[in-house]
């Protein structure tokens, strides 16, 4: 796992703490009963706060799932997405 | 605070299943101020379990009335912005911001500040309010510059500030200081555009932290701090009392001494507001004395007492005083220039408060004195607060008659000792609360009540309150006790009982339950007490009177009551 795989995957846990650990890397917005309008700006906002970044509104409709958060993130921070060892 | 700290914070499982409810009333959606609120007031409750109940969507004043009317809520935390007064003050909403639409925007401005103003009359009624007004930048709706004023703005904040005044009358009602908003939160660090516009929340997270945390302060705030123990030299004053002499100290302007003159005129007005102020000092005893008395000192010298000065290790000194106050030292401050003195004193009195005064820096000094107002601030000054300086000195000669007056009967019957009572719970004396929060020693069982809990204990209509005065011959002491509870089947169950320190040896204890078997009837009293580490001379008196050690619901019949109560020759009045 990657430091951006941890920090991302508590994001996750704060935003939807009904999701087990193990269903994070898996989570979409059609999958996770919390997922909801409310849940997304938390999530969003936690995102923001743990990576020091600002999403635009162009990209926060497209922030779905966990694979897509984490794309986004690894093509804004690509330091941030290599294992880390390699750092 | 960090959103996500918030977040566990919140959700962290509580010990206690008296859950405190809360109204948060907004015009938008609150989304993480509701989170950020709900963490700040988690520990400001020490772990209780918080539930934040919110509004409708863009209707703040009915929000407002709601809560008002919901019985089981305990409090309401209200945030005011721009468009809940008019929508056209808000960036979701396209009315005009035209010069001819300005004098309209005032009149609906005016209009709601009426509303609002009624609805919080109503919910501070009986409800504790916390209130933010306007926090965010007011939209360009002026046609001025941003560095002009706007005749709008200037008229809009005439409303406000009519209004602040108004609520400011509000029994239960409190403002979040518009000055600390400003130094923790600056303007431009407000407003999220984004995020109103897409969510219909405005906050910046770190606004939002702030806003949160001020309005837990104001719900459930923390207890002020009883005393202030001071050194001397180069902190009261600029200069070495035994090397410059009694004329050669200073604390003025004229002589580059003015931080020492304002820290004793903010000691000056804490004593004012009750808050005991003492003095630590490797000094000559009889040279303090002569400094003391200098007729230009700012902090009077009948406001200070007791004065330690000598050549002992100042946590001797502390210790001296803290017996006289008898207060414990996590209620303490104290204050020296010296590192040494102050890791001397934290290493002896761990809980004590060791704050620096850094006499080469002013504004190190100024931010001191900031903090001090912070630790021994209060909403309001009681009578009692005006009085507690005096009656501990006489308490000082209290102690020495009590010594010379023979057995505790002569002593009691010299000293004309009256008990006043009152019973009235609606509106409740502010002091009650204050008691009830402060008192460790004297305290049938810790138990601590928020605003919000004391007026929901109050508005049960079986509950009664107690408040009692003392005065006697050396002076009065002021409302030294309080006692609440309820009857249920000739069982008067004791649900709080506290008494001031400053009030033993005077039988105050006996006459309590005296008079509480004589006005309710009782057959008995079941006490609702709990051991505390600090509670031991409330456990003593209840093995004396008892005859057994103490336990939960503790019994004391009224026979034997007047078997054990010991000859009581005060005056009882009840008003």
């Amino acid at each position: 796992m990657t430091d951006l795989d941890t920090r991302l995957t508590r994001c996750f846990a704060g935003a939807f703490p009904d999701l087990r650990e193990t269903q994070i890397p898996s989570a979409t917005v059609d999958n996770t009963a919390s997922w909801d309008s409310m849940g997304a700006l938390t999530l969003t906002a936690l995102v923001e706060e743990e990576f020091g970044v600002a999403f635009g509104d162009n990209v926060i409709g497209s922030l779905r799932s966990y694979p897509a958060v984490r794309a986004e993130l690894a093509r804004s921070i690509p330091d941030a997405a290599a294992p880390v060892s390699d750092r | 605070m960090k959103l996500a700290e918030a977040l566990r914070i919140f959700r962290e499982p509580a010990d206690d299943a008296n859950t405190f409810l809360v109204s948060l009333c907004t015009g938008f959606t609150p989304l993480h101020l509701q989170t950020f609120l709900g963490a700040h007031l988690r520990q400001a409750l020490r772990n209780r379990s918080v539930d934040i109940g919110v509004g409708l969507f863009g209707d703040l004043a009915g929000s407002i009335d709601n809560a008002a009317a919901a019985p089981s809520r305990h409090a309401l935390a209200v945030v005011l912005e721009w468009q809940d007064l008019d929508p056209r003050l808000g960036i979701r909403r396209l009315g005009g911001w035209s010069p001819h639409d300005l004098p309209d925007i005032l009149k609906g401005c005016r209009k709601m500040l009426a509303r609002l103003r009624a609805g919080l009359a109503e919910a501070a009624a009986n409800k504790p309010i916390a209130l933010t007004l306007p926090t965010l930048p007011l939209p360009m709706i002026g046609i001025t510059p941003s560095w002009e004023e706007s005749q709008i703005r200037l008229e809009l904040d005439l409303l406000l500030d009519e209004f602040r005044a108004q609520i400011g009358e509000l029994r239960l009602a409190r403002l979040v200081s518009r000055q600390e908003l400003d130094l923790r939160s600056p303007l431009d660090q407000r407003f999220d555009v984004q995020s109103e516009l897409n969510a219909g929340y405005p906050y910046k997270n770190t606004h939002a932290d702030v806003v949160g945390e001020l309005l837990a302060h104001l719900l459930a705030p923390p207890l002020p701090k009883k005393g202030l123990i001071t050194d001397l030299d180069n902190t009261l004053w600029s200069g070495i009392l035994g090397e410059d002499g009694v004329d050669g100290i200073a604390w003025t302007l004229d002589r580059h001494a003015q931080i020492h003159g304002l820290y004793q005129q903010l000691l000056a007005s804490l004593a004012a507001t009750g808050v005991l102020i003492g003095i630590a000092s490797k000094n000559e005893p009889a040279n303090v004395q002569l400094a003391l008395e200098r007729p230009d000192m700012v902090l009077p010298q009948d406001r200070v007492f007791p004065v330690a000065a000598g050549w002992g290790a100042k946590s001797e000194a502390i210790r001296e005083i803290l017996r006289t106050w008898n207060v414990g030292p996590e209620a303490v401050v104290f204050v020296d220039d010296s590192p040494l003195e102050l890791a001397e004193v934290k290493a002896a009195f761990p809980e004590i408060e060791c704050l620096a005064f850094a006499t080469a820096s002013p504004s190190a000094v100024w931010q001191l004195l900031a903090t001090l107002r912070d630790l021994f601030g209060k909403h309001a000054v009681s009578a009692e607060d005006a009085l507690r300086t005096e009656s501990l000195r006489n308490s000082a000669e209290f102690a020495l008659a009590q010594g010379e007056l023979g057995s505790p009967e002569d002593f009691l019957e010299g000293i004309e000792p009256v008990l006043e009572f009152s019973f009235r719970k609606d509106p409740p004396d502010p002091r009650a609360l204050e008691l009830l929060n402060k008192t460790n020693q004297f305290n049938l069982n810790g138990y601590r009540f928020t605003e919000a809990d004391w007026q929901s204990y109050l508005s049960s209509p079986e509950t009664f309150l107690q408040v009692i005065s003392y005065r006697d011959k050396f002076g009065p002491l002021g409302k030294i006790a309080v006692a609440t509870g309820r009857m249920n089947n000739g069982s008067l169950i004791l649900d709080r009982w506290v008494m001031s320190c400053r009030a033993f040896s005077r039988r105050i204890e006996h006459c309590v339950l005296h008079k509480l078997f004589e006005r309710f009837e009782a057959e008995e009293i079941r006490f609702d007490f709990v051991p505390t580490t600090k509670n031991n001379p409330l456990q003593q008196f209840l093995k004396e009177i008892t005859g057994d050690d103490p336990q939960p619901m503790s019994r004391l019949t009224q026979t034997r009551f007047m078997e054990r109560c010991p000859k009581l020759g005060h005056t009882f009045q009840e008003n």
